[in-house]
């Protein structure tokens, strides 16, 4: 099984590409950028020469010194005549959601990688791992349950990773790191009027918002909170009126 | 050695020649390996009408020669025999054939194993498309000098002509009895056959173009592609 990832189709593809190591074929990964193209070609292609399509000399010194390549950012490559693929395992890697159709009659296999939002195990599979990361990197000992919510796929595997770190962060501010943050917003943003009751939303509205949450009654919040009911209605008809 | 520890049975079911044995109704009572693929192209209605038309007037063996094809299936001759009235037997004989390529073999060209390009194209054509394969191959088919990056984006187009059908079969065997001459020398062939109900013909330009570089010779027809392809050793 592919280790980095618990998509059939992932799978599948790692099964192809694994088996034409070493044949001289040219092989296209292509897909949306963050899908894990370059991870699933390090696992199979990584004692192959590696080099960047941006670099078009490089690529051609490449092609010529080893017949075992791969070719990152190929998109950026646009004149693909001088590449001569014959005698040679090559296998390109290609950002993007569909492929410039002249590829169709330089390489033997090409692959689609698909995006996050349809490899929903592997959603499961890099969230657990990017938590244990997070967590790992902040030393953070205790569970953290992710929300759905919590979970950006918008750009794939990074914009997950991204989101998972953020909501670890969130998840485990304290008083301190609240009072510094709000502290560092606040130097930044100190410009205006009335800034003492436009900032103050930031601690209100939190602080009700989860009142009610907990409570449920505006009545019985109001009780929690030690202020007048009406006080408590005024505001959240200020805050929460939409 | 008693010739009667020697398996016929499974000599006949594996000789390239299709045989066919029929009851007096018609209805088959048994086919080889090779009649299968054989009835893919033609009905068992037809092959028993050709043997009730070519059987000996006696019990006895009949052979007779003619040519016959079915889409790109060609025999030469047939062979009809019975010694009951309870069952009648059929072989079809592949006529054998040459053809000719007068341009030097490519460069490029290393052992290849075809079943498992084969195996690798399948595996990739599957992650897209939900055809149902089903795959009669001659896993002994030895190993033939090819060029294996052209052949792979043969598999790959060849197979694309297929997508979005219920089913594809797919025959690969060594042809009998034919052979292709390359700069002189001659070479058997292999039978590749994909085979269903109907398939996309937007490709054939580039599937020929592919196989002339590779020195296999197509055969299209509505719903089927055939390549034979040379037994190159060395």
């Amino acid at each position: 099984m592919f280790l980095t990832s618990n998509s059939k189709v992932m799978n599948k593809i790692f099964q192809s590409l694994n088996a034409t190591k070493e044949l001289l074929i040219s092989s296209l990964i292509y897909g949306e950028k963050y899908t894990g193209k370059t991870t699933l070609a390090k696992a199979i292609f990584s004692d192959f020469l590696w080099v960047s399509g941006k670099n078009l000399q490089e690529v051609q010194n490449a092609l010529k010194d080893s017949n075992k390549v791969v070719i990152t950012d190929f998109e950026t490559i646009n004149n693909y005549d001088f590449l001569d693929f014959e005698n040679s395992n090559v296998v390109a890697i290609y950002n993007g959601k569909s492929y410039n159709r002249a590829l169709d009659d330089k390489f033997a296999f090409i692959y689609h990688i698909p995006p996050l939002k349809e490899r929903v195990e592997d959603i499961e599979l890099f969230s657990k791992y990017f938590l244990n990361e997070a967590k790992e990197l902040f030393n953070i000992k205790k569970e953290i349950e992710l929300d759905k919510n919590d979970l950006d796929i918008s750009k794939n595997l990074k914009s997950l990773k991204s989101s998972i770190y953020k909501a670890v962060v969130l998840k485990n501010m304290q008083r301190d790191d609240i009072y510094k943050t709000l502290y560092n917003f606040f130097l930044k943003n100190y410009e205006g009027e009335n800034i003492y009751k436009r900032e103050l939303e930031l601690f209100e509205k939190a602080l009700i918002s989860a009142g009610l949450e907990i409570y449920g009654s505006q009545l019985k919040l109001a009780g929690v909170l030690g202020i007048n009911r009406n006080t408590l209605r005024k505001k959240v008809n200020e805050y929460f009126r939409d | 050695m008693n010739t009667l520890e020697i398996d016929f049975k499974f000599l006949i079911e594996n000789d390239t020649n299709p045989l066919i044995v029929f009851n007096h109704s018609g209805k088959i009572l048994y086919l080889n390996n090779s009649a299968e693929i054989l009835l893919g192209y033609v009905s068992h209605k037809d092959i028993f009408n050709l043997a009730l038309n070519n059987a000996p007037k006696e019990y006895g063996v009949k052979t007779t020669q003619m040519e016959l094809i079915f889409s790109q299936l060609k025999f030469y001759a047939i062979n009809v025999s019975y010694l009951s009235d309870e069952w009648i037997a059929i072989r079809l004989y592949y006529r054998p054939l040459s053809k000719n390529m007068t341009k030097k073999r490519g460069k490029n060209e290393v052992l290849t194993d075809i079943n498992m390009l084969l195996e690798i194209a399948i595996t990739q054509f599957k992650i897209e498309y939900n055809t149902d394969i089903r795959v009669f191959t001659d896993q002994d088919i030895p190993k033939t000098m090819l060029n294996q990056n052209g052949f792979s984006k043969l598999l790959r187009k060849s197979l694309k002509a297929f997508k979005n059908n219920n089913f594809l079969d797919i025959s690969l065997k060594l042809g009998v009895g034919e052979h292709i001459v390359i700069d002189s020398k001659s070479y058997k062939i292999i039978d590749l056959i994909f085979k269903s109900k109907g398939r996309y013909c937007d490709s054939d330009e580039e599937i020929k173009n592919l196989c002339n570089e590779l020195f296999i010779v197509p055969n299209f027809s509505e719903d089927s592609i055939f390549f034979e392809i040379p037994l190159i050793r060395n």
